[in-house]
């Protein structure tokens, strides 16, 4: 019964399947098919009733049938490409020489193969052909253009022009390993050759092609060279994962002035390099690591123990082997140092009841605790103890993914402790979602925060209007910069259309279903400085909002659709 | 049966059996009616999985290798009380679980005869232990085997010296992998297993061993298919060159020997050497009736053969497992993560393989006779020493393997146990990503779950699939009918959690049902500009493109024509510009992608999952860092929409299917792991799960929730392995007002009960009870 069945099927779809002859395949592979050869045949036959003329034009018969029926289609795609893009009226004129070549050549190949009387019903087909070519080309340049759109949305590239330094560091990490390749023999030279033609390098620029060099995965124990014999005292890599030890062991020797290093996704960092760098590196002060998890707690240990009187910086994240043991070193030895401390995703470490007890310099400025192992870790009692001690001066509040933090803390600790604070200039309290609306309301309304800069309450899911409001009436809102907004989605209308604020540069309010065309029209207008606005996955947004000049909004659906 | 005179009976059902009176045999003076029935009942397994091999027609009964004639055995065993004689054919236990299973079964009705069941026991012990006395009778070197076993030296880690010439260095835990390889092909045992958990590098440790004496050759890898070019691209990358491999596979392969001379690896599948060992000495049909070629691999003295993922040979009675055992060589090495994945008898195919002397041989119970083969031609005898099937044990069997089917771990089972945790000991070496933790150097992996919640629009939608959905459920359960219609609500289930992807996963389908709907707006889809094809023309692999688009791509190309590529798959390129175009042909537009249905006019609407992601993926992005991702989805169709999506916003992405060939399989992971700015990898579920190495990406996201969050912890392992030097994160994406975060918490539910209990099962995490059911429908 099945086969039955299975067969009869297979024979309404494309007829017996089987081995096939050699000319069989050949002809498949050459796209020469029965049905082409006899829809040609058939044109023929009809050209033949009609104007008793025959003709063996394969390629014009065959383009006729095939123009006509996409004829349609790409006029409707036309328009609206020709609608959504207002500059593709001027590129035309550049087009056409381009279009006049193929004519010719089309031209001259119907000359090749057809008859010396052309009917005129061919002439009409091939300027139908030409035409639709144009067209054709034409929607496709649009298409290529509204990608690049796209990618420079990705890339938030706010239609700047690059300086031409900046294309050549470009260039030369891009490239640079077809250039090591060529130059394998005097790679030092090499290198010295390069930071002479960049110009006796700057610091500045050193940096930049740091970024250049991460962006194209291409740092490595060779591209380090670059950097290395120089008086650089501030470095920062961004992709270090291709650096080995012995890599950054030459980095300590050869750039003995370093006093700030940040190495991020450093994971062939280990012990003997950490160690290496923190005895050659006399004058090292700041140190930002991510990823480093290979040192285990031992080193850590001995690192801070090297480090004591003089770390006054510590950012650390992604590591499962920085312990307990290491942050109560770190804590004995450069506690009482420290200005500025930064953990995240440290997944060894569960007692930050430890810092409030050390961390007591009330120079410190900036203070970082996200995502911990256990959330239930950092409770309301350890924020608060130490906002009791550093609320005063500190600058940057960092807490995301502390989820465990209640109304208490923001009421008994931040109400309380910073209310004498006049510099906080970045808040964050990412993914708190048993924080209120309640509390923030009471915290915004008693703290005026006239320094606050950058504020994110992304993902507080139990916040609402209030809460925004109340933020938006404090004194932050003559000064503040960047607002995330992300996915809080009992926001309205009411609290959003509520914001202006002069110096407002970028918002994010991805996934806040209430925005849509009329809300981005009057923020825009509101925020007279805002340039980027984040709207992914508010769906209400539509190809018809009306835009102030300046401004970009990056993840409307319908930009890329 | 066949009695001592070899006589054969006339052959009885099973059933029947039972009925006839129980003739006694010279052996088994008080059997009972009751002990008959035990073994009757596990027979009945037995029964069933050797007719499953024979309907699976395995042409296994013509060879006179070992356990060759099954059927025939079958029939004959039909008589066999005794269960004397069940050397080749019963030894197929039972996975331990259901084992266990059926003897608890087995005891509950039989209570009350408890004193009968204690002389079951004895007297399966009195038998164990008379045939293990006849067997040291006639064969008194075994006697030793054990205690010697037990006062040989054990394995002591330590490390050997990197090889020269490797490009890679071996970390610690592979050096000592590496010592104990050398030793052990110096040992008696010449080769063993080398099960260590799976990222552990047992590739790079074994060409550490092949590097290490570069005279002894030539060495012959056997892999399943799609790990063939992974190991030739290692091969290649870890030994600059110094080692010349060859691919035995495909139509083109050699069948020269002199073209073999030089090379230092021959690399081949498990289904090729299975398929020239069938030719060799089966034959195969021809016009002019069956012909036998012979087998070049079979003729080669290999220094070594190995085996990747060994268990591929796991059932000892298939041709691919007759295929390795007849190699010649003299090494040999299995190479395997999961040495044990069912039964313990699976162990018995690769020792039998290793030829472990005296494990893998066969015994007479009456004579001295002994053979590493199954030989008897003519079903009764043994073509050596003459006497009959029951007289042959086969060692493995009879210390290792009987005793566990028949008592579990207990008594004499667990006797054996040891015995076999003895042998292993020696023969195998397994170590475990948690015992090599500091050594592996693994970045930490976090898992988190990104909730977020539908808009408008999509709950709408949703609510209304939802409350029909529900009332078909709570239909079904009036009627008492849940079980009956498990596909069914499987089926609605399914098409809730397509919603929560994507509203067009379900609803482009269902036009697609009513009839022709669906396919008036059917349009070809440029892979190049992701739009309305304008001319579209196809490539020799299938991809279609404009031909404006693919024209210039092709002239844009800078470099040596060869080196162009199909922008999709990644393998050479090969198409026809002056094709006529190609017309949309309705009937194909069903099995075409999601994408070719989509409403390409501009208002076309994205759903939040997918609006996560692109967020997720736009907020990786920046210019100081590249970071790579795959993206896990268990639907195709949601695939290709992410794809159309991600590249319509700017992302280079690939996609790997399963319907793609190992060619494109590899050039497609090559340009993902190579190419600076192709950012995102999709994957679906059923070809990504196995050798796939993406170590190049550091970010997971799993589009939608499975039903055995195992398989998420196995996807996140595409990158959390050797090599990634970059923080690992997975992310789970959950719709919170679906039922995706029900699945979710199901998940959890579950987990934590079978972590609670001792006996760990597996399979239960996958089932969905009618509690399960009900859950997922409560509100």
């Amino acid at each position: 019964m099945y086969r039955n069945r299975s067969r009869s099927k297979k024979n309404e779809d494309d007829g017996v399947k089987g081995p096939s002859s050699a000319l069989t395949q050949f002809l498949r592979d050459q796209g020469i098919s029965a049905q082409a050869i006899k829809d040609r045949w058939k044109q023929q036959q009809k050209g033949e009733e009609e104007e008793q003329q025959k003709e063996s034009e394969p390629n014009a018969a065959q383009d006729e049938a095939t123009i006509q029926s996409l004829k349609s289609e790409t006029d409707d795609t036309e328009q609206t490409a020709l609608l959504g893009d207002s500059d593709s009226n001027t590129e035309t004129d550049d087009d056409l020489p381009f279009d006049r070549r193929i004519k010719v050549d089309q031209d001259s190949d119907e000359e090749e193969y057809g008859s010396d009387e052309t009917s005129v019903k061919k002439r009409a087909s091939i300027k139908t052909t030409l035409a639709d070519k144009k067209r054709q080309s034409q929607v496709l340049q649009n298409r290529r253009k509204k990608r690049k759109r796209a990618a420079d949305l990705l890339d938030r590239k706010l239609d700047r022009i690059p300086t031409l330094q900046d294309l050549c560091i470009k260039r030369i990490s891009g490239n640079i390993y077809d250039l090591q390749k060529g130059n394998e023999k005097n790679e030092d030279t090499f290198f010295s050759q390069i930071r002479d033609v960049l110009g006796g390098i700057s610091t500045d620029n050193l940096n930049n092609l740091g970024k250049a060099l991460s962006k194209n995965r291409a740092l490595n124990d060779s591209t380090l060279q670059l950097f290395l014999k120089t008086d650089l005292n501030d470095l920062t890599f961004y992709d270090c994962s291709k650096l080995s030890f012995e890599g950054y062991k030459s980095l300590a020797i050869f750039c003995p002035h370093l006093t700030k290093v940040s190495l991020q996704m450093c994971g062939q960092l280990n012990n003997e390099a950490l160690l290496y760098m923190s005895e050659k590196l006399t004058n090292l002060s700041a140190v930002h690591l991510d990823g480093p998890f290979l040192i285990n707690s031992d080193t850590w240990d001995k690192f801070f123990r090297n480090m004591k009187g003089r770390l006054t910086e510590f950012h650390i994240s992604n590591t499962h082997r920085f312990t307990d043991r290491s942050l109560s070193s770190l804590l004995i030895n450069c506690g009482s140092d420290l200005l500025s401390l930064k953990f995240s995703r440290l997944d060894s470490v569960f007692n930050y009841a430890l810092l409030p007890q050390y961390i007591n310099n009330d120079q410190l400025h900036t203070l970082a605790i996200e995502y911990p192992f256990n959330e239930g870790d950092v409770t309301d009692e350890v924020i608060i103890n130490i906002l009791g001690q550093i609320g005063s001066n500190i600058k940057a509040l960092i807490l995301n993914g502390c989820s465990d933090l209640t109304d208490s803390m923001v009421i008994n600790g931040m109400t309380s402790f910073l209310a004498d604070n006049r510099s906080l200039t970045v808040l964050e309290l990412e993914e708190l979602n048993s924080i209120s609306t309640d509390s923030l309301m009471y915290f915004f309304n008693a703290v005026p925060l006239p320094n606050l800069k950058h504020c994110s309450l992304k993902r507080c899911s139990q916040i609402g209007d209030m809460a925004v409001i109340e933020l938006l009436l404090n004194d932050a809102k003559e000064s503040l910069e960047y607002l995330n907004l992300n996915s809080i989605k009992a926001l309205t209308k009411e609290s959003i259309l509520m914001m202006s604020c002069p110096k407002l540069t970028h918002l994010d309010v991805s996934f806040v279903r209430c925005v849509d065309d009329s809300v981005v029209e009057k923020v825009g207008s509101q925020n007279p400085s805002l340039k980027l606005m984040e709207v992914f996955g508010d769906n209400l947004i539509t190809r018809k909002a009306k835009l102030s000049l300046g401004l970009t909004l990056t993840g409307r659906e319908s930009d890329t659709i | 049966m066949v009695e001592d005179g070899g006589f054969i009976r006339p052959r009885r059902t099973r059933r029947q059996r039972k009925k006839v009176d129980y003739v006694e045999m010279s052996d088994g003076g008080e059997r009972s009616q009751n002990e008959d029935d035990d073994d009757y009942k596990g027979d009945i397994v037995d029964l069933t999985q050797q007719d499953g091999s024979i309907i699976k027609g395995e042409p296994a009964d013509m060879g006179g290798a070992a356990g060759a004639d099954e059927t025939e055995i079958l029939k004959a065993d039909a008589d066999e009380g005794e269960g004397d004689g069940d050397e080749e054919d019963e030894d197929d236990d039972e996975p331990l679980s259901k084992r266990r299973k059926t003897t608890a079964k087995k005891r509950a009705p039989r209570k009350p005869a408890k004193k009968k069941r204690k002389t079951d026991d004895e007297k399966k012990t009195d038998r164990y232990n008379r045939n293990t006395e006849r067997l040291y009778g006639w064969h008194p070197e075994l006697r030793s085997v054990f205690s010697n076993l037990k006062e040989a030296p054990c394995y002591v880690a330590k490390r050997a010296t990197q090889p020269k010439g490797m490009s890679i260095k071996l970390l610690p835990f592979q050096l000592e992998g590496l010592r104990w390889l050398i030793n052990q092909e110096a040992s008696k045992y010449n080769g063993g297993i080398l099960s260590d958990e799976m990222g552990m590098g047992k590739t790079i440790q074994t060409i550490a061993l092949l590097m290490n004496d570069l005279a002894k050759r030539p060495s012959l890898v056997v892999a399943p298919t799609v790990a063939l070019i992974q190991w030739k691209n290692e091969i290649d990358q870890h030994t600059n060159g110094a080692l010349k491999t060859y691919i035995y596979h495909g139509a083109s392969r050699t069948n020269d020997y002199g073209d073999l001379g030089d090379i230092d690896v021959i690399l081949t599948t498990y289904s090729v050497l299975e398929s020239v060992f069938r030719k060799q000495n089966y034959g195969f049909r021809r016009k002019n009736g069956m012909v036998k070629e012979k087998s070049l691999l079979h003729h080669i003295d290999f220094h070594r053969v190995i085996l990747d993922e060994a268990h591929n040979i796991k059932d000892r009675q298939s041709n691919t497992a007759r295929a390795v055992n007849s190699l010649k060589s003299l090494k040999r090495w299995c190479l395997t993560g999961t040495p044990l994945q069912n039964r313990i008898g699976e162990m018995y195919s690769l020792i039998r393989f290793l030829d472990v002397e005296p494990f893998a041989n066969y015994y007479c119970t009456s004579c001295d006779c002994k053979s590493k083969e199954w030989k008897f031609s003519d079903n009764m005898h043994c073509d050596h020493c003459g006497h009959v099937i029951m007289q042959h044990r086969n060692f493995f069997n009879h210390f290792m393997l009987k005793n566990i089917q028949q008592f579990g771990a207990t008594g004499l089972g667990l006797e054996s146990l040891n015995n076999i945790q003895l042998l292993l000991k020696h023969l195998m070496l397994r170590r475990t990503k948690v015992e090599r933790a500091d050594d592996l150097g693994l970045p930490p992996r976090i898992v988190t779950v990104r909730k977020d919640y539908f808009n408008e629009h999509e709950k709408d939608l949703y609510k209304s699939l939802y409350m029909d959905v529900r009332r078909k459920y709570n239909s079904y359960v009036e009627e008492g009918v849940v079980l009956n219609n498990y596909a069914n609500i499987f089926t609605l289930i399914t098409r809730m959690r397509q919603l929560a992807d994507h509203p067009d996963l379900v609803l482009k389908r269902l036009n697609d049902k009513n009839g022709n709907e669906s396919t008036d707006n059917g349009v070809i889809i440029c892979q190049l500009c992701d739009d309305e094809a304008e001319e579209p023309i196809e490539s020799k692999c299938h991809h279609k493109f404009c031909r404006l688009c693919i024209k210039e791509y092709v002239e844009s190309f800078m470099e040596e024509e060869k080196r162009l590529t199909c922008p999709v798959c990644h393998i050479g390129l090969s198409i026809d510009l002056s094709q006529p175009a190609l017309e949309v042909d309705l009937d194909l537009f069903k099995k075409q992608s999601i994408v070719s249905r989509l409403n390409m006019k501009g208002n076309w609407k994205s759903s939040t999952k997918i609006e996560a992601l692109v967020e997720e993926l736009y907020s990786l992005r920046s210019d100081k860092k590249t970071i790579k991702s795959i993206v896990f989805s268990q639907f195709t169709s949601m695939l290709d929409l992410v794809e159309w999506r991600l590249k319509r916003a700017g992302f280079q992405t690939v996609k790997l299917q399963g319907s793609m060939s190992p060619t494109q399989r590899d050039e497609t992971i090559n340009y993902f792991m190579n190419n600076i700015h192709c950012e995102v990898f999709l994957v679906s579920l059923k070809a990504g799960g196995v050798a796939l190495n993406l170590c190049e990406a550091s970010q997971v996201f799993i589009l939608d929730p499975w039903w055995n969050p195992s398989v998420e912890w196995q996807s996140g392992d595409r990158v959390h392995r050797i090599g990634q030097y970059r923080p690992v994160k997975i992310t789970r994406f959950c719709i919170e007002d679906s039922i995706e975060s029900r699945i979710i918490e199901l998940q959890e539910k579950k987990a934590n009960m079978i972590n609670a209990t001792i006996n760990q099962d597996e399979a239960a995490i996958n089932r969905l009870t009618p509690a399960d059911l009900q859950f997922l429908f409560n509100n």
